[in-house]
């Protein structure tokens, strides 16, 4: 976790202060120039949403609205905004408590027991982090269907929980071998079971790295595409992304109403990111950093 | 008592449940179907039919000669070269400029990493309207600043697609880069700086010489994901151009997926799935050997 220690948070007394660099004015420009170029499109998308229908074709393109017309907004809330909503959270938090379930006992044991095969083990689930989803398509739309799940919220847990075991293993494990032996070891002299050592000390020990991958799976999760795509079908069964791919084919002329729909498909994840700004980026980070 | 005992072992029961629920999900989402793709890809069959006819090789036969999988294995190439050439040099660079900004660019940190937050769908179908040849945002700022020689067709133009689809796929994920290294960067000792700065190294001496060697290991993570990311691409192509026009966006998951479930040609698919597989499994192999050094230093 070093390197996600900011400079803010790890203090380090200094006897002789040093001073930053002072910005030349290329910086400025350079930092203006990406942020236009980060944020323009979503400026763009924002005002289209509030454009009427024919406004594309009479005026230009980058023209604010003529009239700032919350039609658009209205018409995709009385949708199927809010049941997709529904789902995507519904999707996303049940696959997280399962993985963090599963995932963490199993990096327990990678990381403290003694059994044959360990190494081994650890290694082949690593590898799963290079597995693509796309090999696996065909298979798991073949196997959705014997199980009779095929469009519905439950066809996606499978696929979303396994392709999330891989990075969220890896992560903890790193993280609890981190946490020192002694207290593996007094718990056992005290009579503890490997199980009750697992809930009562590690679990709770590795609570930050927990915070760290449900956030870094869930932001994944949240826009995962493919398997939602191949796996559902009907529109309350979409999830968010999918939803937002639909109404191209609902508001095909609509143009305006389809970039009202982007606008407010983006809004929850834009909330979360006002809201625990340094946690998600440390979070969806982690990820990278570890592999 | 024949055996010492061991407090680190488990017995059978506990080792069970530990291990067995993430064990069975991956090898029934992961390991499973893998085999089942190569299984797969020695019939002939459209998905539908109860009888799967057993083909032999055929199917890597045509693989190899289908000019159209090698067209996309080609985008999947350029897609990841351009992402190599952008995505990593222009990520480093804003992260130092943020690195040296500090607090003074806290807001420029907080929004450059807004591309990242959309989801690729999302992204795909905005960017539509960006690039649209008629109506759309860029050609018509170009129009309006005198520039209109330099409008394109950007989606359009079979020769220009892949490109403007590779300059998206940066738009989206250099942010990533961007805060991997300045994670990096902001691991570095402060020491260091103020050794250097005592020894009178300037800004760009610093950069060189100090803090680009020592987070070589994060640029070698961002060369490992970006490449492994690049050969798995697929949402933003299929919402965007769905491989068009006439394939010349065409990369191997969307050749896979319309083989599969547009063209029913469900043999041949996984043909192309176990050859996505193999490709990326040794460039992975080929990545991790050859960065090791780096890694170990």
């Amino acid at each position: 976790m070093s390197l996600l220690k900011s400079r803010s948070t790890a203090k380090i007394p200094k006897v002789y202060t040093f001073r930053r660099p002072k910005l030349s004015v290329l910086s400025w420009i350079v930092a203006l120039l990406w942020l236009l170029v980060a944020l323009v499109p979503y400026f763009f998308m924002i005002g289209f949403g509030f454009k009427g229908q024919n406004e594309l074709f009479s005026s230009p393109a980058w023209k604010p609205p003529a009239k700032w017309d919350p039609v658009n907004f209205l018409l995709v809330l009385q949708g199927t905004y809010f049941r997709a909503l529904l789902n995507s959270i519904i999707v996303v938090v049940v696959s997280m408590v399962i993985v963090v379930l599963i995932a963490s006992s199993a990096s327990f044991a990678f990381a403290r027991l003694r059994f044959r095969g360990n190494a081994i083990i650890f290694s082949a689930v690593v590898a799963g982090l290079i597995v693509p989803q796309h090999t696996t398509l065909i298979p798991i739309y073949i196997l959705t269907n014997k199980l009779h799940v095929y469009d519905s919220l439950a066809a996606l847990i499978g696929p979303y929980v396994a392709f999330a075991i891989p990075i969220t293993i890896f992560i903890l494990t790193q993280f609890m071998r981190e946490i020192p032996k002694d207290f593996f070891e007094a718990a056992i002299v005290d009579g503890a079971s490997h199980s009750r050592v697992f809930f009562k000390v590690y679990l709770p020990l590795a609570r930050t790295a927990l915070v760290t991958v449900v956030i870094f799976n869930s932001v994944a999760l949240w826009n995962e595409f493919l398997f939602a795509y191949v796996l559902t079908s009907s529109s309350n069964k979409r999830t968010l992304p999918l939803t937002v791919f639909d109404y191209q084919g609902q508001y095909a002329s609509n143009t305006p109403a389809i970039m009202a729909a982007l606008t407010l498909a983006a809004v929850p994840l834009f909330s979360a990111y006002f809201i625990f700004q340094e946690k998600l980026v440390n979070g969806v980070m982690a990820g990278a950093i570890k592999s | 008592m024949s055996k010492k005992y061991d407090p680190l072992k488990p017995n059978f029961r506990t080792l069970a449940w530990m291990l067995g629920p993430s064990i069975i999900l991956l090898c029934v989402y992961l390991i499973w179907p893998i085999i089942e793709s190569f299984r797969l890809s020695l019939f002939d069959w459209n998905g539908l039919d109860k009888s799967q006819k057993y083909a032999g090789f055929a199917n890597w036969n045509e693989l190899i000669h289908d000019p159209l999988f090698w067209l996309s294995v080609k985008n999947s190439f350029i897609l990841l070269i351009v992402a190599l050439l952008i995505q990593i040099p222009l990520g480093l660079s804003l992260a130092i400029l943020l690195y040296r900004g500090g607090t003074r660019f806290r807001f420029f940190k907080m929004t450059y990493f807004f591309p990242g937050l959309m989801s690729t769908v999302a992204i795909a179908i905005l960017f539509k309207q960006v690039f649209d040849y008629n109506y759309g945002l860029l050609n018509q700022v170009l129009q309006s600043l005198n520039l209109d020689f330099l409008m394109q067709d950007w989606l359009g133009d079979k020769k220009l697609a892949i490109f403007t689809v590779a300059l998206l796929v940066c738009w989206q994920y250099t942010p990533y880069y961007m805060l991997l290294f300045l994670a990096a960067l902001n691991g570095i000792s402060s020491d260091v700086e103020e050794a250097s700065a005592i020894d009178g190294a300037t800004n760009w001496k610093y950069t060189r010489f100090i803090q680009i060697p020592l987070i070589k290991g994060a640029i070698v993570t961002a060369v490992t994901l970006i490449t492994i990311g690049s050969l798995k691409y697929f949402d933003l192509i299929w919402v965007l151009t769905a491989g068009g026009p006439e394939s010349s966006t065409e990369v191997m998951a969307s050749y896979l997926y319309q083989m599969a479930f547009k063209s029913y040609r469900v043999g041949y698919a996984s043909t192309i799935a176990s050859a996505l597989f193999l490709i990326v499994f040794l460039t992975a192999i080929f990545i991790s050997r050859t960065t090791r050094k780096v890694r170990e230093a």
